[in-house]
């Protein structure tokens, strides 16, 4: 355990911050129960509307990072804030998880239920708990359900059984479902991770189509370097639990790919040219 | 080019024994415990095969004495049957009610506490482990003689498999669905009907409907403890040496089981 400031203190600190950074993370450290470090000590504040991108080879600790952000890992120590509302409340962690969209590399829909059910899963924690149980919604509800699902193209799919979707239509009902809960920030853990390149290119185009429209602060990680450039308005490059990296997304440069992939991914860049060549020769 | 047929005469090991000698004497080793522990169950179970050969002519003299079945106890029959089938159909529902919540508990990935998880875990385990013929004789004499203490037998007895196999399917569920409706916000309860149910409806369905086959073939047998069904005619008539009505019985019986395995696998099918 890390010694904490009195909260009052640090609410106070927090205020005029406040206002422009929707996520504020200090000290952020995870040690898993078998040792291992996910997190080393990260530092990240993300403004209002802003889209991020998290960088990093596997391992690094991005998916640990975004969830610590919505409290699905525990933080052995540090300080998260969510829009002014710490996430170590344990009190307020479904608040925080409501106003927190998540977007997963395995779309993980419940594959066996109807596309718009899964996206109504999105209202579940505004819903009547009794009511909801018996999957009954009020009217606005499914009307805005139909709505998400329109935003990202698959109006027509909303009576479909989810797992007759392919996968990149399956990923854009996890995004329709992030979109129903009304979220101030989205998370998404590899969202192309699994897709092809063409999937991966329509889900990244309705993430920043949702971010620049709605204003919905975005975090997305990404191993794909090209990906990151073209849609990250800011990277955030993560190397062994730690920040290496953070600057805007067109000023990118090898030097700082190398610094977060270290000697890995430009050998691998040139060992593929080099093939090439020879297969010319 | 024909392949050459192999030489039944020259087969060997994969590893020659010799260069194994530690897995060779292991093999041993068990074949003779093995022989040993099936030689002292023999003793005590008394197994004897002469015995078998001498009883050979009264078995033939039963049988003999069985057939021809006598079909005018039929209409007799209708009551008795009927009764067992609907012995089935509720032990097997209270089953599945009693079954839910301790199912829930008994997974590890949803139930509440680690003591509520063992709590569980302990009931299903002891009533497993009590045949529905015990349970059926404690309920008699509890409740009376009728087919209710039967009702009740089937349901303690069948808590313990469904729910074990229902804590352990949820076990093996997809953690990512769940994942995600806990990211949403959403409450433990919402998390199980959206994300736990589904995933394991169809197999709990199947498994309900194979416990109901299971029933019904017990259900045959609890009126011989008094607790209601075809099971008391049974028992009736091979204490008054009534081998012609037995046979229509057992008849029945055959006819009844096979109808509901029919019946069950339909509505799977169905479902799945």
């Amino acid at each position: 355990m890390v010694a904490v400031a009195p909260f009052h203190l640090i609410l106070a600190h927090l205020q005029c911050r406040e206002v422009i950074e929707m996520i504020q993370i200090r000290g952020l450290r995870k040690e898993f129960g078998d040792g291992t470090k996910a997190l080393r000590g990260i530092d990240l504040h993300v403004e209002r509307g802003q889209l991020a991108v998290l960088l990093g080879p596997s391992g690094a600790g991005k998916s640990t990072l975004l969830r610590c952000i919505n409290g699905l890992v525990k933080a052995t120590a540090g300080e998260i804030v969510v829009d002014g509302t710490g996430v170590h409340q344990l009190r307020h962690l479904e608040d925080v998880r409501s106003k927190v969209g998540m977007i997963f590399q395995q779309f993980n829909l419940v594959k066996r239920l109807m596309v718009i059910e899964n996206v109504l899963c999105g209202r579940l924690a505004r819903s009547n708990i009794f009511a909801s149980c018996l999957k009954l919604f009020p009217p606005g509800d499914i009307e805005q359900a139909l709505f998400c699902l329109e935003r990202v193209g698959l109006a027509e799919k909303a009576y479909h059984r989810a797992d007759q979707l392919s996968g990149g239509q399956q990923q854009r009902v996890g995004i329709a479902r992030a979109l129903a809960q009304n979220p101030r920030v989205i998370l998404a853990d590899e969202p192309v991770a699994s897709l092809d390149p063409r999937s991966a290119e329509r889900v990244m185009t309705i993430l920043r189509d949702i971010n620049a429209r709605d204003g919905i602060t975005v975090i997305v990680s990404l191993h794909n370097i090209d990906l990151a450039t073209r849609y990250g308005g800011r990277i955030v490059g993560l190397r062994d639990g730690a920040v290496v990296l953070d600057k805007p997304g067109a000023s990118l440069t090898k030097w700082d790919v190398e610094r977060i992939y270290e000697a890995g991914y430009s050998d691998d860049d040139e060992m593929d040219c080099e093939q090439v060549r020879y297969a010319h020769a | 080019m024909p392949t050459p047929k192999q030489n039944c005469l020259n087969l060997q090991p994969i590893v020659p024994w010799f260069k194994n000698t530690r897995a060779a004497l292991r093999r041993g080793a068990i074949a003779g415990i093995l022989l040993l522990v099936y030689v002292w169950s023999a003793r005590g179970a008394h197994l004897s095969l002469s015995e078998l050969i001498q009883g050979l002519p009264g078995l033939a003299d039963i049988v003999s004495r069985m057939v021809p079945p006598d079909f005018s106890i039929l209409p007799k029959l209708l009551e008795p049957t009927v009764e067992t089938l609907q012995i089935s159909i509720w032990g097997t529902t209270l089953a599945i009610l009693f079954t839910i919540p301790f199912g829930l508990a008994a997974a590890r990935n949803i139930s509440p506490h680690p003591v509520v998880y063992g709590v569980a875990r302990f009931v299903l385990n002891a009533t497993r482990s009590i045949s529905e013929i015990i349970f059926a004789l404690v309920f008699v004499a509890a409740v009376g003689l009728g087919p209710f203490p039967g009702v009740l037998a089937l349901a303690f007895h069948s808590v313990g498999m469904l729910g074990k196999f229902l804590a352990d399917s949820i076990e093996n569920i997809d953690a990512g669905p769940v994942e995600a409706l806990v990211a949403t916000g959403a409450s433990k309860w919402q998390v199980v009907v959206y994300a736990v149910v589904p995933q394991i409806l169809p197999e709990f369905v199947t498994l309900c409907l194979y416990r109901w086959e299971l029933n019904f073939r017990s259900a045959t047998i609890l009126g011989i403890v008094g607790a209601g069904g075809i099971g008391f005619e049974l028992i009736t008539s091979m204490r008054l040496f009534q081998y012609q009505d037995m046979t229509t019985i057992l008849a029945v019986i055959l006819v009844l089981v096979t109808a509901v395995d029919y019946i069950s696998t339909f509505i799977r099918k169905k479902i799945i």
